[in-house]
């Protein structure tokens, strides 16, 4: 079928936390959006945090996919710039779903739910003139079984290489969650079932992902032990090496996961107990790098609480850490409570980056917060910098690659680019 | 975190954020010529939006579906007790009084009651 429509997708820029070492890696929604498009539709996609957007790029539509509150006034702003040329401008994303009503005056068009079968109403409206104000398929989710390959073809490769080395690709084989954790909205939008892909779908889709090293983006895969370990037994003969959110605290399971690629793992580390030390072993025995994810602020933490915290992290042999605020996300129960409370001190979205405080925190004063905040980077990074951790991971998942036979040597025409931008080479290949 | 029965009378369906469907725990109490509206947050037995943040929506649905006079009802949001160890899904239980504009519940404004209060509200049937 000839293509007649050419959509312009958008990933907003946001700005990066200072002091953090920053990999861009390729945003996954926007490509599985992409997907479920039409094939009358011919897409071009511009990550805004690779590279700037051509706002005269000939389109006859634009698309801004946004996933973080940091990207909502970005996004707005792009889209005035479009419609400034008379562009039709529609949102869809993770946080258009969070920010829907304020995304609305910025839109001809937001799409609330899941893309899938729902693409062609939406562009068939388009052609004939008749586009609506909102699609809302809230709470309408679509079966599973609908989820193809994500359109991994969109992206310009080489933006998502830092010094030949490729970045992880992205990958999703279930949605939904039935936990109902406290700061968090992915029961929300994505529905508090959980909603596992087809087996023969996600082997299918991991084969055609011509990069060896990915990032599972399921919120958590701990949510049915049966599923989970058919999963990994479905990837072993795949040889992906992989990170992942928790994966199940079980001998067989984690035995299968490392069969299976397990890379490292998030883990939250949400006390100094003795269960947490043995966890984070037990991913060890197996071969599993561990990042510990530490959220700070909770109100039950007073200013020891968190020091004490911080400090444990240096016991417990993790091979990353990554610090955030604890930060009240609307449609989350910290939302609710917050705002009960009139806690909440900004609702500048640009500050939703999980790095700074926007509420009046139960124990300390938010400036106490932030500085903890940074004391817990520097802390844990004092020693060994968070680039020379990464590297001792790396290096740990190139022999592993090396031993099956799935290494491949970093791409030596973008040794001196880092995400696309001209870097200078220091010390020999680093 | 399942939450006990004795906190509500029935589960009430409701369309909430952008019509998702949603359900949380109700009882309407009769004090002093007042209907008492207590809506309670079921967690993740509410496939959609929060009490909290359906607010408005939610009592306008109640009202309808239950024949009340807005202007006659007092209206409480509960947080129950659901056994957790962690603090901030202790019980907890708001007065929340809404501006009417164009026949639309806006703008809450949140009280939480204390143990006295809630004695008199919800136990005290004199």
């Amino acid at each position: 079928m000839a293509k007649s429509i050419k959509m312009k997708i958008i990933y907003p820029r946001w700005e990066k936390l200072k002091g953090q070492t920053t990999f861009n890696l390729p945003p996954h929604g926007p490509v599985v959006f992409a997907a479920a498009l039409p094939e009358r539709v011919d897409v071009s996609f511009t990550d805004e945090n690779v590279e700037p957007v051509d706002f005269e790029e000939s389109c006859d539509l634009v698309a801004i996919s946004m996933m973080l509150s940091t990207q909502v006034k970005r996004g707005w702003a792009i889209a005035a710039e479009f419609r400034k040329r008379g562009k039709k401008v529609i949102f869809g994303g993770i946080s258009t779903m969070l920010h829907a009503e304020e995304t609305m005056e910025h839109a001809d068009a937001v799409f609330l739910g899941e893309a899938e079968g729902r693409m062609e109403e939406l562009i068939s409206d388009w052609e004939n003139g008749e586009l609506k104000k909102v699609y809302n398929y809230m709470g309408q989710l679509p079966p599973i079984e609908l989820v193809g390959p994500a359109r991994r073809d969109l992206y310009k490769k080489e933006l998502y290489n830092h010094k030949g080395v490729q970045m992880v690709d992205l990958f999703h084989a279930s949605r939904g969650c039935r936990f109902n954790c406290y700061p968090c909205a992915v029961a929300y939008l994505g529905g508090r079932q959980f909603r596992p892909r087809p087996f023969d779908k996600v082997v299918e889709e991991l084969a055609t992902i011509e990069n060896n090293r990915l990032f599972i983006v399921d919120n958590s895969l701990a949510q049915d032990k049966e599923w989970e370990m058919q999963l990994f037994k479905e990837m072993i003969p795949l040889k992906k090496k992989w990170i992942s959110h928790t994966i199940e605290d079980d001998p067989k399971i984690l035995d299968l996961a490392a069969q299976a690629g397990a890379w490292y793992v998030y883990q939250a580390i949400f006390d100094t107990s003795q269960y947490i030390k043995d966890r984070i072993k037990r991913y060890h025995d197996y071969g599993i790098g561990v990042e510990g994810t530490i959220l700070l602020g909770l109100d039950n933490q007073s200013e020891d609480d968190m020091r004490r915290l911080i400090d444990f992290l240096l016991e417990i042999d993790l091979d990353l850490a990554e610090f955030t605020i604890l930060t009240p996300f609307p449609h989350t129960k910290a939302f609710d409570d917050m705002m009960r409370r009139g806690r909440i001190i900004d609702y500048n979205w640009d500050n939703y980056n999980a790095g700074q405080v926007v509420y009046q925190p139960a124990q300390v004063t938010p400036e106490k917060l932030q500085e903890l905040y940074d004391y817990a980077w520097s802390s844990f990074y004092r020693e060994e910098s968070q680039e020379l951790k990464m590297t001792k991971l790396f290096m740990r998942v190139m022999k592993r690659e090396m031993e099956d036979g799935t290494w491949k040597p970093r791409d030596r025409q973008l040794i001196d680019r880092s995400f696309g931008r001209k870097v200078k080479r220091t010390i020999g290949n680093n | 975190m399942k939450v006990q029965k004795k906190h509500f009378d029935e589960i009430f369906d409701f369309k909430g954020k952008w019509d998702v469907p949603s359900k949380c725990g109700l009882r309407i109490l009769e004090r002093n010529g007042k209907s008492v509206v207590v809506v309670t947050e079921i967690y993740q037995h509410n496939p959609g939006s929060s009490v909290t943040y359906a607010g408005g929506l939610l009592l306008e649905q109640i009202c309808r579906t239950k024949g009340l006079d807005p202007e006659n009802v007092i209206y409480i949001e509960c947080n129950p007790d659901t056994g957790s160890r962690l603090s901030f899904y202790a019980e907890e239980y708001y007065r929340v009084d809404f501006s009417i504009e164009n026949g639309k519940f806006v703008n809450p404004k949140y009280t939480q009651l204390s143990d006295d209060e809630i004695k008199e509200l919800l136990y005290n049937e004199d």
